[in-house]
């Protein structure tokens, strides 16, 4: 009894130290940095497009009125002051602020700012545009919502040409390894973890994708194709060992990802699966930001040395 | 994943560490998050006909305020369970001064950026998804009126929806009245691309849905009404032919 009690006193402070370290670990701020650049990149991209399609998307006369925007969210936990404003000029208004904001964001200036305001501005906008939004959004706020925490604009920023001080201050903080670099960086991780094992997971409920056919059923969807792909219909053996291999490796990416001998292998199919769905499946902008949010797993060490070489900062 | 110190992180000194206290803290804030971000995709895998499952419910519910709020309730079916066939909107116009035109959405060559695009396939697909047919008007005696109200109510949220796409469609093109036909694109075999040469776009691809199953589901109708534009700048297309 009294060895059972021991065993499970050490498994929880084994537990306990493993926790310590996992989130409270200062991290350098490089990787989060070359998600920023990317991600508020992303992020002006789309408030452009919004920008030019206000009155379809966002006007009171828009596909989905404010009234229905209203009644579709009622009873949830949705909501945006944009249920409430048609005023051409004002949505003008916000989403020049939006694009402004994604812009800073890239650069790097007054990042502390920038990053909370994008996010919120896109998470207004989102809520209006219920019915409109796909994988693109869901994984662009996610990403600019785990920025928030860190201290992404402190290298590779405009705010870090012109830090005073080496420690730093609220609104241009030091470049110093920092905890909060890490939460953000380990829940970036963890969600994609997550995304990646329900992608997977759900796929296993359908028959296409243990069947080997699912790969051809995606490549030949005429909405979604960018590029002919029926060529490969002549290589079925090819088809279902893509498809076979992408199910398996979006349903244990989760693991794989972890260990340093398969994490290079994890991302390189994260490269080929979502460079081909932007290329072939016309879905650049989510193929992109899914290759984007994969860079978690890239070391700031790492993506430093890539910064050297290419002389950044 | 401890990394080598490097020349920046040595240049400054580390921030202090958390107090034990405030590490509780944010752990706590970490777990109901971490929490939040598996609850909502659980739920959804775990739906059926039946409902969902009784074990994602409770954590469910905690967490809905915040991932209803923070955009975070993705079920993450990416091209699942099945890639499945994609789903359109026919738009019929008419007009007072103009012939009667057609329009459908999405539409590769009307609407650029593919990003643009892909906002107006995703709409086709919302109100496919929301479509739900209408409930007998005189149902049978013994049927529970409670057990007809969620019918109702669902029906009546798609009509909202689909109400409100018509009328976009009036005021953006000066219509006197659209309507909007929900159109199935069944994706070709192996078989029929490779060996019969059909190609993606082939109208017999195009199927027109009912709205209730009383319709009998018909091949997309083409050519009819007018395809001409009615000259006020609305970006004809279309018929049956997709391209």
């Amino acid at each position: 009894m009294n060895a059972a009690l021991a065993w499970t006193k050490q498994w929880l402070i084994d537990w306990s130290i493993g926790w310590d370290r996992f989130w409270f670990s200062p991290a350098q701020p490089h990787t989060l940095a070359t998600i920023r650049i990317c991600c508020g990149a992303m992020l002006t991209y789309v408030h452009l497009i919004w920008l030019f399609a206000i009155n379809d998307f966002l006007g009171a006369d828009a596909w989905i009125n404010l009234p229905t925007i209203r009644q579709l969210h009622a009873d949830d936990w949705a909501w945006s002051w944009l249920f409430y404003v048609g005023n051409p000029t004002v949505l003008v208004i916000h989403e020049i602020v939006a694009v402004c904001a994604g812009v800073l964001m890239t650069l790097g200036l007054f990042t502390r700012v920038a990053i909370p305001l994008a996010w919120w501005l896109t998470l207004m906008v989102c809520h209006r545009l219920t019915g409109a939004l796909f994988g693109l959004d869901q994984v662009v706020v996610m990403l600019t919502m785990y920025l928030m925490v860190a201290r992404s604009g402190s290298v590779w920023s405009l705010d870090s040409k012109h830090r005073d001080a080496a420690a730093g201050s609220w609104l241009r903080p030091s470049s110093a390894a920092a905890i909060s670099n890490n939460v953000a960086t380990r829940l970036i991780q963890i969600h994609l973890c997550v995304i990646y094992l329900f992608g997977g997971l759900s796929k296993m409920r359908g028959q296409m994708w243990f069947e080997g056919s699912a790969l051809w059923y995606t490549a030949v969807n005429y909405e979604y194709q960018s590029m002919d792909l029926t060529w490969l219909g002549h290589f079925p053996f090819l088809i279902a060992t893509l498809t076979a291999v992408t199910i398996f490796w979006e349903t244990f990416y989760c693991a794989l990802v972890w260990s340093r001998l398969t994490r290079p292998l994890t991302l390189a199919m994260a490269v080929l699966v979502h460079g081909g769905i932007a290329i072939g499946l016309g879905m650049v902008t989510f193929g992109t930001i899914m290759i984007v949010a994969n860079l978690a797993f890239i070391s700031p060490s790492a993506m430093l040395n890539c910064g050297k070489k290419l002389k950044i900062g | 994943m401890s990394h080598p110190p490097t020349k920046s992180s040595v240049a400054h000194p580390l921030p202090a560490r958390l107090s034990p206290r405030m590490k509780w803290i944010v752990s706590g804030a970490i777990a109901f998050h971490v929490l939040a971000v598996v609850a909502e995709p659980f739920q959804f895998f775990t739906r059926s006909q039946r409902g969902v499952s009784e074990a994602s419910v409770p954590f469910r519910n905690l967490v809905a305020p915040y991932t209803e709020f923070a955009y975070l309730n993705h079920g993450y079916f990416f091209f699942a369970p099945e890639p499945g066939p994609s789903h359109l909107m026919q738009c019929e116009l008419s007009f007072e001064d103009a012939e009667a035109a057609r329009l459908r959405f999405p539409d590769k060559s009307a609407q650029w950026p593919r990003l643009l695009y892909h906002r107006h396939f995703m709409l086709a697909e919302f109100l496919h998804m929301m479509h739900v047919e209408p409930p007998p008007a005189n149902p049978s005696p013994g049927l529970d009126p409670e057990l007809m109200r969620p019918w109702r109510e669902a029906r009546q949220q798609f009509e909202t929806v689909r109400n409100s796409m018509q009328d976009h469609l009036i005021k953006r093109y000066k219509a006197r009245d659209a309507r909007i036909l929900r159109i199935e694109h069944r994706l070709p075999s192996s078989e029929e691309v490779l060996e019969a040469g059909m190609k993606l776009d082939d109208a017999q691809l195009y199927l027109s849905l009912p709205d209730s199953q009383s319709d009998a589901l018909l091949p997309e109708r083409q050519g009819s009404p007018s395809q001409e534009s009615p000259g006020n700048g609305l970006s004809s297309s279309a018929s049956g032919d997709e391209s």
